[in-house]
């Protein structure tokens, strides 16, 4: 059969060969430069110089609970707080920490296990346990926003709903580790762990963050980061990664950095979220560029590990002390039921600090604070 | 046809040869001459346009040895899928757990490297095994209860999934079983070539063997092309159906162990972006050099794919480009193949 004018064939191979055209116009008018580096904080403490004592002091990890008000009201009896959970290690030691804390306060709580990346299971989830008569919800890493319904429905019930690690809190929640109030503390500890990094190589940095257009959420920490890489280095740039999420998800990450890398010669750092750095390091190395370091927070054991085995591939890991987030969570929930500010949190500093390669840690477990906030807790709530 | 059928004269009458278009009466052609300007050369055109596209744009970064390198590297691990698969649909069906299976090779290998003190050898043993499990599993509904491929396929991938997840427990665990197996996964000839490219082009090289140059082959066509004609020439069609399940599920789980060695890491998520692109590979090379799945139009499909995605990102484009792209690809082999990618049963 001979191909001709009318045949739905060739219109059907005209229309996708102008999808196709019109797609790489699209695609070539899209490239460029993702290049993005916020404005300099007014909140920076750094400066020219100031990174290895700022870094010192970030290296080690806070000995003292934060001053915090204390607990007007009864404590009431035989609560139930329900704790949206994955399972991961971190959920791990949220709920050791809240079952120990909940203990101390003759509470007891039930872990709900949901995949909570998706909305719909973490909305169904928070809904589950207002059925089933919570009388406290603490949801660790979801954005306030994918939860709506169940928050207001928390509302409407009058129980109060604890977030652990959001960067866009309810003005109803109560928030633990809030994102954007600590990014700039998180970005300050990454900074300043950088441009000591490279100060004491004789180089300054140039970093690439790697993310995705996608994820807002890390765009408070990143900004933060930028904006404080220049206080510390007028000289030193970052330039964001723009990466799939599903290479983000997939440990494929390095296919986009190593691009990034060719591009721009100069980029001797790589900044990331711990979740999203499987696969950088054995990456990078295996392209050539074993020289560009690694920065970045919240990481798995396996990435403390990797950090362990190859400490010239590493500028350092900015950890958190999950199971202390499982105590100031019940700590939200305690000052919620007694007449209390249960936003006590939203803008307290979570207690960060920076593992570096040579620093002393168990790379099997993600690491602890130094001293006995268990005891602190107890002693603030009048327990135990 | 007359004379008696049998099953050499089927697999004769199927197996076009090589240098003829297959029975199909509408060949794409162009107007103006044949050959290497057919449609199914047209990969090797397009794959040239990319090169000359970004060596001309991206002259400083594209033609390098560390871009080589990536390309190869990055599109190895969806290459091994792909020929994988490349099985079930020559003999006319589809298997879309062979991603679910690759994702729980990788944290099964993982979990028992980290939690247990077995040899690699046998850790990769015991992935082959559970990969062949899944395969068996596949292979039994398809040719026993005549379930398609289709359905069945995609319901024991969610499966997999699930058992996946399970094991992982939403934990990143680590995937460190030494050498020789970090070299192969991350090593490279010549610092250009890497080792799983090779692996690549020898899996290939095998699968191209046995597809045109071996009775096997011509009865697996022979099934793709009509299962109900193969199967009254006494070609043990079920046997067949079967056997390339099993292929392909072993191959993605040793795919998996590959990929975990690769990325020194092991979680529930690392195999979620490999479906699209190894299913664009498949039915992309599916247009190309035979008009029917063939390893050498896999290949070639793959050397699309790597360059285009690569010299997308030389340029800085915006991630949501590379989904754009391989989504395109796809696209366009589809309406190329207007069907005569085998028929999934």
């Amino acid at each position: 059969m001979r191909i001709t004018h009318g045949s739905p064939t060739i219109w059907a191979r005209r229309l996708v060969a102008s999808l196709v055209c019109a797609g790489a116009v699209v695609a070539a008018s899209a490239t460029g430069t993702t290049a993005s580096t916020a404005p300099p904080s007014d909140t920076a403490e750094g400066e020219a110089g100031g990174a290895q004592a700022d870094l010192e002091r970030f290296t080690v990890a806070p000995d003292e609970l934060a001053s915090l008000p204390p607990i007007t009201g009864e404590i009431p009896e035989d609560l139930t707080i329900f704790l949206i959970a994955t399972g991961n290690e971190t959920d791990q030691l949220i709920g050791e920490g809240l079952t120990e804390a909940a203990e101390l306060l003759g509470w007891s709580v039930e872990v709900v296990n949901t995949d909570r990346r998706d909305p719909a299971q973490a909305t169904a989830a928070v809904m589950s346990a207002l059925e089933s008569g919570a009388d406290a919800i603490v949801v660790p890493s979801v954005q306030a926003a994918a939860i709506a319904e169940g928050i207001a429905a928390a509302r409407d019930q009058d129980v109060p709903i604890v977030q652990i690690g959001s960067s866009e809190p309810d003005e109803f929640t109560g928030v633990v580790n809030a994102i954007t109030a600590n990014a700039d503390l998180y970005g300050q500890i990454m900074a300043a762990a950088t441009v000591a990094d490279a100060e004491r190589a004789g180089t300054t940095a140039h970093v690439g963050i790697l993310t995705s257009g996608a994820l807002t959420f890390l765009a408070p920490v990143f900004d933060s980061f930028s904006a404080q890489l220049e206080q510390y280095c007028p000289d030193c740039t970052a330039e964001l990664i723009d990466a799939p999420v599903a290479q983000l998800a997939s440990g494929q990450a390095a296919n986009s950095i190593v691009s990034a890398l060719q591009r721009n010669s100069d980029l001797n750092y790589v900044l990331t979220l711990g979740n999203f750095a499987a696969g950088v390091r054995p990456g990078l190395d295996s392209n050539g560029f074993e020289s560009v370091k690694i920065v970045g927070y919240l990481p798995t054991p396996a990435l403390l590990q990797e950090m362990v085995d190859s400490p010239e591939g590493y500028v350092g890991w900015v950890v958190v002390p999950n199971r202390y987030d499982g105590f100031a969570a019940a700590d939200a929930v305690l000052r919620a039921v007694t007449g209390g500010d249960p936003t006590v949190h939203n803008e307290a500093a979570e207690p960060l600090w920076i593992l570096l390669p040579d620093s002393e840690f168990d790379p099997s477990a993600l690491p602890e604070l130094p001293f006995d906030y268990a005891e602190a807790f107890a002693a603030l709530w009048g327990v135990g | 046809m007359t004379g008696t059928l049998t099953p050499d004269s089927l697999e004769r009458h199927q197996s076009a040869p090589p240098d003829q278009p297959s029975a199909s009466e509408d060949t794409p052609r162009w107007r103006f001459g044949g050959g290497l300007l057919s449609t199914r050369y047209g990969g090797i055109w397009i794959l040239a346009a990319l090169v000359v596209l970004f060596a001309v744009t991206e002259s400083e970064t594209f033609l390098s040895a560390t871009t080589l390198r990536a390309t190869l590297g990055d599109q190895a691990i969806t290459g091994l899928l792909a020929l994988g698969v490349l099985l079930p649909l020559v003999a006319g069906h589809v298997d879309l757990s062979f991603a679910s299976v690759a994702g729980l090779a990788v944290i099964l290998s993982s979990w028992l490297g980290e939690h247990t003190a077995l040899p690699t050898l046998l850790i990769v043993a015991s992935v082959a095994a559970a990969s062949a499990l899944v395969g068996l599993v596949n292979g039994l509904f398809v040719s026993r209860l005549a379930v398609n491929s289709l359905f069945i396929t995609l319901g024991v991938g969610t499966v997999v999934t699930g058992l996946t997840e399970l094991v992982a427990d939403h934990n990143a665990i680590r995937a460190d079983f030494g050498e020789p197996y970090v070299t192969i996964a991350r090593g490279q000839v010549a610092d250009k070539i890497p080792y799983l490219f090779l692996l690549v082009l020898g899996f290939g090289a095998l699968l191209h063997y046995l597809l045109e140059h071996t009775p096997v082959g011509r009865r697996l066509q022979a099934c793709g092309g009509n299962p109900t004609a193969a199967r009254l020439a006494g070609i043990r069609t079920r046997r067949i159906e079967l056997s390339v399940f099993l292929v392909s599920a072993v191959t993605a789980g040793l795919t998996g162990f590959l990929l975990a060695t690769k990325v020194g890491l092991g979680t529930e998520t690392t195999t979620n972006g490999l479906l699209l692109p190894a299913s664009s590979v498949l039915f992309l090379g599916a247009t190309q050099y035979r008009e029917r799945p063939n390893v050498p139009g896999t290949l070639l499909a793959m050397l699309i794919m790597g360059t285009g995605i690569k010299g997308f990102q030389l340029m800085g484009a915006s991630a949501w480009v590379t989904n754009f792209f391989s989504g395109m690809v796809l696209l366009l082999a589809v309406v190329v193949s207007r069907g005569r990618v085998g028929r999934v049963r």
